[in-house]
C-alpha cells in the first residue's frame, strides 16, 4: 500500500477540541474488600501492576512511612535486596513506589508476559520483608544527608511552614524533622509494614493485555493481603492567616507562599475556578508571569495552583525572587489579585486560557496509562469519568462575569497565609 | 550504534540498585551519597556522564582511586551473556513504555526524520538486539579513557 504523499510544507489543519472518549477499567470486587481495577485493549505488550496501601504519611509518622516506603523488598529471611532486585531485573521489571499524605502506591512495569512471575516476586518479599538492620541504616543516613542540604534551601524553608500553618490541627500539618532520624527505629517500621501493607490494601490497578487466566491467578495473590482500613475521620483543620517571615542569613533569595482554603474537584466551583486560577498563574503567559517576571524581572518563576486532597483542597502562590524584590512582589501579587476583582477578563486572553487547559487535558489522556491516572484521580475523590465531560463544557460555558465573582468571593488579601523565607 | 553501546554502558553502571557504581562506591566503600551514569541524547555527539555527591570528610581523591579500577573492568572483562541479555530487556521494556504516549512516538518520528530517516524507528529494536558482549567491551576500551575525560569537581567552601 503505498501512502498518500504529504507535503510536508503545509502544517496539519486546526480542530478545536470538542470530546474525548475516555476508556474506564473494570471493577471487581476482592475477597478481602479491596478493588481490583483491569485495563485490556492496550494493543501493545507493557503492562502494569499498581497497589494502593493505607500506609501514607499521614498514617502514623511520616519518618516511619516514609522509611518503610523506602525499604519494602529490600530483604528477607532468603534473599537480600541485591538478590532481589537481580531477580527482578531478568525479567525486565521496574518497580517504584510513591508516598503521598493517604497512601503509597507501588506500581510495577514489565512486558505483559512477565508481569506475573515479576509481581510474584515482589509479593514473596513483601510478604517476607525483615527489613535488615544495615539497609535500615543505610537509607536513614542518605536521607538525613539528603534532608541536611534540603534544609538549607528558602523554598523548602518555606513550603514547609506554609503546609504546616495552613494545615495546623490536622494530622497533615505533621513533618518530618531532622532530629526524627536520629530516633528511627526498625521495630516500628517492621510494625508500620505489618498493618498498613500487609493488611492495608485499598485498591489495585492492573493495565495490559492480560489473559483471563492471570488476572484470575493474580486476584488468587491479591486476596492474601488483608484490607482493614481505618474508618475516615471527619477532616477537621484550623488555618492560619497573617504574614511570617522567617530570617535566613546570607540568604539572596527570598521564597515566597501565599495561599488559602479552597476545595477539590467535587466542589460545583471547582471547574470555573480552575479557569480564574490558570488565568492568575497556571501557564506561561498568566498575569502573575507576565507581571513579576516578564515586566519587573524578579524572579525565573511564579505561579498559582490548586492543591487537592481527598478531604480537602487550598490554594497557593509560589515564587522565588531577590530578597531586595520580596516586599515589591507581595504588593504586584495584591496588585493583581484586585485587577481580577475589579476589571473582566478580555475575550482573547480567555479563549485562549480554555484552549490551553484543553489541551492540557488531551496530553494527560494520552495513551492507556494516562487515562486509568484520570480514571484513578477522580475515583480517589468518589467521581467518575463524567466529572471530565462536565470540566469540559463548564470550561468552555464560562464567562468572564462568573470569573470576576469568584475572585471577588476567594482572592482576598486579608484571608490569605503569607510565608516568606530568607 | 556507539549511542546503543553507550546506553547499555550507562544504565548496567549506573543502575540505582544494582549498578556497580551503587554497590561499590556507595554501598561498599560509602564515598558517595549519591551515584549515577547516563548519557545525554541528542543530535550531536553527546556526553557519557558519570555524577555524584561525595560523603563529608572522603576526598576526589580518594574516590578516583576507587572509581577507575571500577570501570577498568568493562574494558578488561566481558560481560555475561545472561547480564547482557538481562540489560537488553530491561531497556526493551522501557522503551516500550515511552511510546505509550501518541506524542512521545510522534516526537521520535520527527527525530529520527532529523537523523536522516524517520524509518530507523522500526529499526531500533533490531539494533539492540544485534549487540554482543564483546562489542560493549572494545566501546568501553574506547570510551573510558581517562586522558580523554573533563573533571568537573563542585566543593563548598
Amino acid at each position: 500500500m503505498t501512502p498518500k504523499a504529504i507535503d510536508r510544507h503545509i502544517a496539519p489543519a486546526l480542530h478545536p477540541i470538542e470530546h474525548i472518549s475516555f476508556v474506564a477499567p473494570n471493577a471487581q470486587l476482592l475477597a478481602n474488600g479491596a478493588t481490583l481495577f483491569c485495563l485490556s485493549g492496550l494493543q501493545n505488550d507493557t503492562s502494569k501492576i499498581e497497589l494502593h496501601f493505607a500506609a501514607g504519611s499521614t498514617t502514623s509518622d511520616p519518618l516511619t512511612a516514609s522509611l518503610c516506603a523506602g525499604l519494602l523488598i529490600n530483604g528477607s529471611h532468603q534473599k537480600t535486596a541485591k538478590q532481589i532486585q537481580k531477580a527482578l531485573d531478568a525479567v525486565g521489571a521496574y518497580y517504584d513506589v510513591s508516598l503521598t499524605q493517604e497512601t503509597a502506591v507501588v506500581t510495577l512495569y514489565a512486558l505483559k508476559n512477565q508481569l506475573y512471575n515479576a509481581y510474584l516476586i515482589f509479593h514473596e518479599n513483601l510478604f517476607g520483608a525483615i527489613f535488615p538492620a544495615k539497609e535500615v541504616k543505610d537509607l536513614v543516613h542518605s536521607r538525613r544527608q539528603k534532608f541536611l542540604v534540603q534544609e538549607q534551601k528558602v523554598s523548602f524553608i518555606a513550603q514547609r511552614y506554609f503546609q504546616r500553618s495552613l494545615l495546623a490541627g490536622s494530622a497533615y500539618a505533621k513533618q518530618i524533622q531532622l532530629s526524627d532520624f536520629d530516633h528511627a527505629d526498625r521495630a516500628a517500621i517492621q510494625a508500620f509494614h505489618a498493618q498498613h501493607y500487609l493488611c492495608g490494601l485499598k485498591k489495585v490497578y492492573l493495565v495490559g493485555d492480560l489473559q483471563e487466566a492471570t488476572i484470575k491467578a493474580f486476584a488468587l495473590l491479591l486476596e492474601q493481603y488483608q484490607s482493614k482500613l481505618p474508618q475516615s475521620a471527619v477532616f477537621e483543620w484550623q488555618p492560619e492567616q497573617g504574614a511570617t517571615h522567617i530570617e535566613q542569613d546570607g540568604a539572596l533569595q527570598s521564597a515566597v507562599r501565599i495561599g488559602r482554603p479552597l476545595f477539590n474537584k467535587t466542589h460545583p466551583d471547582f471547574c470555573s475556578f480552575s479557569v480564574l486560577n490558570t488565568v492568575l498563574g497556571d501557564y506561561f503567559g498568566s498575569r502573575l508571569m507576565s507581571n513579576i517576571r516578564e515586566d519587573k524581572g524578579y524572579t525565573y518563576g511564579i505561579g498559582s495552583h490548586i492543591v487537592e486532597s481527598k478531604q480537602f483542597g487550598y490554594l497557593v502562590i509560589g515564587t522565588e525572587v531577590g530578597v531586595q524584590t520580596r516586599e515589591a512582589t507581595f504588593r504586584e501579587i495584591q496588585y493583581e489579585f484586585e485587577r481580577l476583582k475589579t476589571q473582566l477578563i478580555p475575550e482573547e486572553e480567555l479563549n485562549l486560557v480554555k484552549s490551553y487547559l484543553m489541551g492540557q487535558l488531551l496530553k494527560s489522556a494520552d495513551g492507556p496509562y494516562a487515562m486509568l491516572d484520570l480514571f484513578a484521580n477522580v475515583e480517589t475523590v468518589g467521581l467518575d469519568l463524567s466529572y471530565y465531560d462536565r470540566y469540559i463544557s463548564e470550561v468552555k460555558a464560562v464567562d468572564a462575569k462568573k470569573l470576576r465573582e469568584l475572585a471577588q468571593r476567594y482572592l482576598i488579601w486579608e484571608e490569605m497565609l503569607l510565608i516568606s523565607a530568607g | 550504534q556507539d549511542y546503543y553501546l553507550a546506553d547499555l554502558l550507562s544504565d548496567h553502571m549506573g543502575n540505582e540498585k544494582t549498578g556497580i557504581l551503587f554497590t561499590e562506591l556507595q554501598r561498599k566503600k560509602k564515598l558517595v551519597s549519591e551515584i549515577t551514569a547516563y548519557i545525554t541524547g541528542s543530535i550531536d555527539n553527546g556526553l557519557f556522564v558519570i555524577s555524584g555527591k561525595i560523603n563529608p570528610k572522603r576526598s576526589l581523591s580518594e574516590l578516583d582511586a576507587a572509581l577507575w579500577p571500577l570501570l577498568d573492568q568493562y574494558k578488561s572483562k566481558k560481560m555475561s551473556q545472561s547480564a547482557l541479555r538481562e540489560l537488553i530487556l530491561k531497556l526493551q521494556t522501557a522503551k516500550a513504555f515511552q511510546d505509550q504516549g501518541l506524542l512521545s512516538r510522534a516526537m521520535n518520528l520527527s527525530f529520527f526524520e532529523l537523523l536522516g530517516s524517520a524509518e530507523l524507528i522500526n529499526q531500533e529494536s533490531a539494533r539492540f538486539e544485534k549487540i554482543q558482549t564483546k562489542d560493549l567491551q572494545t566501546y568501553a576500551q574506547q570510551l573510558l579513557d581517562k586522558n580523554r575525560c573533563s573533571l568537573l569537581q563542585i566543593q563548598a567552601q
